[in-house]
């Protein structure tokens, strides 16, 4: 037990490791771990971006944070990520499975339901879910065998909670493409939030915890019709901000949620209550 | 060959109360027993409503012994009356709607300590009084106990819908639901060794007539659902009659929620 309450979420010589780290969310979540001492693994398809954004890390934190490429999807690519890892800091307290995959194919990736093409749903579902499974599975190998357990945390979205009002999304456009939520980003994201209620009762006697942060739509260069549309079906009246994840991310990966496993832990500003 | 669905769906010869029995959904209720072949007791705190109802079952040529009986449910004594005509007149009972509702209408400003704690008395401790007083009538029968809840028992109503009208819904009205959906839990695993269900169902939005004259109100309620509409009382009948008969055997401790959707998005 820590001997003041203030250092429940304090991380150092904590490592974590965090998957899609140069992302929207992810560079933000990379830099509170760092910030709260732990070293930090960087990993992104984007090698070379994840090491430079790694040492602009180390720079500004004084953790020691490293950059690493890995392609959640490829089995091979994540053991060696992992081999890596270990090989370098020696092994992994914290993992953060936060990679979802982008589309090259925008039409294809926000088809209608009814036309959704099985290789494009496919495609995410080897990133978004198989992905997740892929590193929990070689990430939870290494927790056992370390023998102290653990934190593992999956970003879940409120679309694997709830349907989509397509109502909003009429007129809305993301970076100037029209947008919708797509079914396989659905699918996938309430897969990884029962992936993690499972890993959570089957390795709780290792010790190891296993959450899902479940955020609500995040702000985000979508166009100023669907901030408002968002907003209004928001009990708070606004859409999430990345930092808004930021304070749940510590505490699910710290010691200040030591007791709290399988859970889902909503940041939506309450659009779930009504 | 495994039992028809019809054959599960028959409640002949079984025996039915309903509380709030002559109200908006609980006629709808009564109906759907007696088309089921139930005796159905219609119970309110109007006798004579109940009795006018009971004539409509037996005018719909439903058969059963049907009989309509005044009941508050706010009353133990009333409560033991009732139970004591159930186990005289039919041995026992097999199923128990506890649908009775009749709260104050409030707004989170206006509510007192008095409306509070009437509120919780008609929709929770009644609900905790019925189940009580007719549990023994329905030990080892197959008997089902079917909660009437409401989406506002496990999402809380968007406060901007009620902007203008004189219809805020009560914060004792969602926080009795909970209750409800707990004691629905609850009495589905310590009523389980007596072979009684226990369910419950919410429902969405089903305004009563007088409330259906603000349009634009209804408007709003119905562009909260995904269906688009308000609810027809009618529509509770498939759930009730899914979790009442031995069609929803092996269903105990759940929540059926008929809310066109309401709490999907």
């Amino acid at each position: 037990m820590k001997p003041h309450y203030r250092d429940l979420f304090d991380l150092t010589d904590k490592v974590a490791l965090v998957t899609g780290g140069l992302g929207i969310l992810g560079r933000e979540f990379c830099r509170a771990l760092a910030e709260f001492g732990a070293n930090v693994v960087v990993c992104d398809l984007d090698g070379e971006g994840a090491a430079r954004y790694a040492e602009e890390l180390s720079d500004t934190t004084g953790s020691r944070c490293e950059g690493y490429a890995c392609d959640v999807a490829d089995e091979a690519s994540v053991i060696e990520l992992v081999d890596r890892v270990v090989s370098d800091f020696g092994g992994i307290d914290i993992l953060h499975n936060n990679a979802a995959s982008k589309s090259d194919d925008l039409a294809a990736f926000f088809a209608p339901s009814e036309d959704y093409a099985l290789a494009e749903w496919q495609h995410i579902m080897r990133v978004n879910l198989d992905g997740v499974f892929l590193v929990s599975r070689t990430v939870g190998r290494q927790m056992i065998a370390q023998g102290r357990g653990g934190s593992i945390i999956h970003t879940g979205s409120i679309y694997g909670h709830l349907g989509a009002d397509s109502r909003i999304y009429e007129g809305s456009e993301y970076l100037g493409v029209q947008i919708n939520t797509p079914p396989v980003y659905a699918a996938s994201k309430a897969g990884v939030a029962g992936l993690a209620r499972y890993l959570a009762t089957q390795w709780a006697v290792h010790g190891i915890r296993v959450n899902t942060l479940v955020p609500g739509g995040v702000e985000s260069g979508q166009n100023a019709e669907f901030v408002k549309r968002y907003s209004e079906r928001i009990p708070l009246r606004r859409m999430a901000r990345h930092e808004d994840m930021v304070g749940p991310l510590i505490y699910l990966a710290s010691d200040a949620s030591r007791y709290v496993t399988g859970q889902e832990l909503f940041i939506d500003g309450g659009l779930s209550a009504w | 060959m495994s039992r028809s669905l019809n054959e599960m769906m028959s409640l002949k010869g079984k025996t039915a109360l309903v509380s709030g029995g002559a109200g908006y959904l609980g006629t709808a209720m009564c109906e759907v027993l007696a088309e089921l072949g139930a005796n159905v007791v219609v119970a309110s705190r109007d006798a004579s409503k109940c009795q006018s109802q009971v004539e409509a079952l037996g005018e719909t040529g439903r058969e059963g012994s049907h009989r309509g009986i005044g009941l508050d449910v706010t009353s133990e004594a009333s409560i033991k009356d009732c139970v004591q005509m159930l186990r005289e007149e039919y041995g026992g009972l097999d199923i128990l709607i506890n649908n009775a509702w009749s709260g104050k209408k409030n707004s989170w400003a206006s509510i007192n300590e008095e409306d509070w704690y009437n509120d919780i008395e008609i929709c929770l401790n009644s609900v905790f009084r019925m189940s009580k007083q007719c549990h023994p009538l329905m030990v080892d029968r197959s008997a089902s106990i079917i909660n009437i809840a409401s989406m506002y028992g496990h999402i809380a109503p968007d406060y901007r819908l009620y902007d203008g009208t004189d219809h805020a819904n009560p914060p004792s009205y969602g926080a009795a639901k909970a209750g409800v959906l707990q004691l629905t839990r609850y009495l589905a695993s310590f009523l389980s060794p007596d072979a009684i269900r226990v369910n419950a169902i919410s429902p969405g939005a089903f305004p009563h007539a007088i409330t259906r004259e603000n349009e634009a109100f209804m408007q709003r309620l119905r562009d909260k659902a995904p269906l688009g509409r308000l609810g027809q009382p009618d529509e509770l009948k498939g759930a009730l009659a899914l979790l009442c008969t031995d069609a929803g055997s092996y269903i105990t401790g759940q929540n059926i929620c008929v809310d066109g959707g309401w709490g999907v998005w």
